[in-house]
């Protein structure tokens, strides 16, 4: 039987408190993973069909809220932090093997900004 | 019709009337108004800006400042964007990049994501975090308005945070994903590619957006085809062609009449009808070396003319708008339903 693929769901508390998630797919989970690191949200890879259906789709252009949007009429209690799958899965690995998980990840954004040119020509951003 | 009709979504079979008279008069604007040699003209300018050679070593100062120069001439003419900014000079990266890295106080500045409801108003002298608007840096710089200043720190932002300092490295990789899943619909999944992320960059319009990257696209690299095929399917819809597109009853025939704005972006609007005339007109005929389907050559056709600056025929300076146009002259007018933009009400409604 072949398991159904993970999908990168980010999930956390809104500035106001209210619980958010959204589950992005690829090619856009690597940059929803520094985004979540930026704003302070948790990531999660889960594959059960069921659980992916109660999650709206996040959108990893849109700024402040509209980043994991709360789907309307949906039951808070299954995308919040509660939800049995999101507390069951360990974070997600870090950006790249080898390196820190996703709790250091706005630290190591602002690491990697200041020490990392920004174009082949050198200049430092 | 051209083989490329297959990639694009068929047209209701009771519109294919309508459609067919767009095409007849589209085709007649682009004998009259297209320039057989857009691509050069494009490359040239980009050169000259040296753009094309900052798309080659990957400069994103260059590339920022030019689209930063491109989205200061929205929501204004020309010929006052221009003089403001000789005026007043312009914003450059080196100059907002230090200001970034030295870590600005306000908490909206941390990330591209946190960049959200500014509220900026160079008017006011507001935003929407008073606290930190004394030693925040966004409204230092004499810009024409206060959403520029927060369009050129969201860009800023959207390159260091989204595109990760490489925007031809992001373009290439998003335009590739393209290539690697999509068969049919090619054109229009290329260009949403690019737009959709690209237009949630604070008060950048889809209309510029478009415009910015059909040049970028079509003139920076030919060396890249992708970006060649994107760059034709990029159209720019502003309020000339959209009026055409009602004055000659191109949006009624084809039952798609809507106010000019967002609109014209969504399904149904003023791009989706372009993209399907464009499928129905072979651009090879005008230059060989233009590809088959040309949305973006038929959108600048309708643009040259109708605007002041090209052959200056369908604008509101010539027509009165509240009544059916009577300029007999016009080349196209024998195809041209005239349908008038703003008719007068007669006395019974009133």
């Amino acid at each position: 039987m072949i398991e159904p693929r993970a999908v990168l769901v980010v999930y956390g508390l809104d500035p106001d408190g209210n619980p958010r998630a959204g589950r992005f797919a690829e090619p856009d989970a690597h940059i929803a993973v520094i985004a979540a690191g930026y704003l302070g949200y948790q990531v999660a890879r889960i594959a059960d069909a069921e659980a992916l259906e109660a999650l709206p789709a996040g959108n990893v252009f849109a700024q402040g809220i509209g980043f994991i949007p709360r789907k309307p009429g949906c039951d808070e209690r299954r995308i919040g932090f509660d939800h049995p799958y999101l507390c069951a899965q360990r974070p997600i690995a870090p950006l790249r093997p080898g390196r820190a998980g996703h709790d250091d990840l706005r630290d190591r954004s602002a690491r990697r900004r200041r020490n990392r040119p920004y174009h082949r020509s050198g200049r430092r951003f | 019709m051209t083989d490329a009709t297959a990639s694009v979504t068929p047209i209701r079979p009771d519109l294919a009337a309508g459609l067919a008279h767009a095409v007849r008069l589209a085709e007649r604007i682009c004998r009259i108004a297209g320039d057989h040699r857009l691509i050069d003209h494009v490359t040239r300018d980009l050169a000259r800006r040296g753009v094309r050679a900052a798309v080659r070593d990957r400069n994103i100062a260059v590339l920022f400042d030019w689209l930063l120069e491109t989205v200061s001439y929205q929501g204004i003419s020309n010929h006052v964007a221009a003089g403001y900014m000789e005026r007043h000079g312009r914003l450059a990266w080196d100059r907002v990049v230090p200001l970034m890295d030295a870590g600005p106080s306000c908490p909206k500045l941390r990330s591209y994501w946190h960049f959200d409801r500014c509220g900026y108003q160079k008017g006011r002298q507001i935003c929407a975090e008073p606290d930190h608007f004394s030693t925040c840096t966004l409204p230092t710089h004499d810009l024409r308005n206060g959403t520029l200043n927060q369009a050129a720190y969201s860009l800023v932002l959207f390159i260091r945070d989204v595109a990760g300092g490489d925007l031809v490295g992001w373009i290439d990789n998003r335009l590739c994903d393209v290539d690697r899943r999509v068969s049919s619909g090619r054109a229009a999944c290329l260009r949403h590619a690019l737009l959709e992320p690209l237009r949630h960059i604070y008060g950048v319009s889809d209309k510029v957006l478009s415009m910015a990257l059909a040049n970028l696209l079509l003139g920076a690299d030919r060396r890249r085809p992708l970006w060649a095929e994107a760059g034709a399917a990029m159209i720019a819809v502003d309020t000339l062609v959209h009026n055409f597109l009602h004055r000659t009853g191109t949006l009624a025939r084809l039952n798609a009449a809507h106010p000019y704005g967002p609109a014209c972006y969504a399904p149904d609007g003023c791009a989706y009808i372009l993209e399907r005339i464009a499928a129905n007109i072979d651009a090879r005929r005008f230059n060989p070396a233009f590809p088959a389907i040309f949305p973006r050559f038929v959108q600048h056709a309708i643009w040259r003319f109708c605007a002041e600056s090209g052959l200056d025929e369908c604008n509101g300076h010539q027509i009165d708008d509240r009544k059916r146009c009577d300029r007999s002259h016009c080349p196209v007018f024998r195809r041209c339903d005239r349908v008038p933009l703003r008719p007068e009400r007669s006395k019974e409604n009133d």
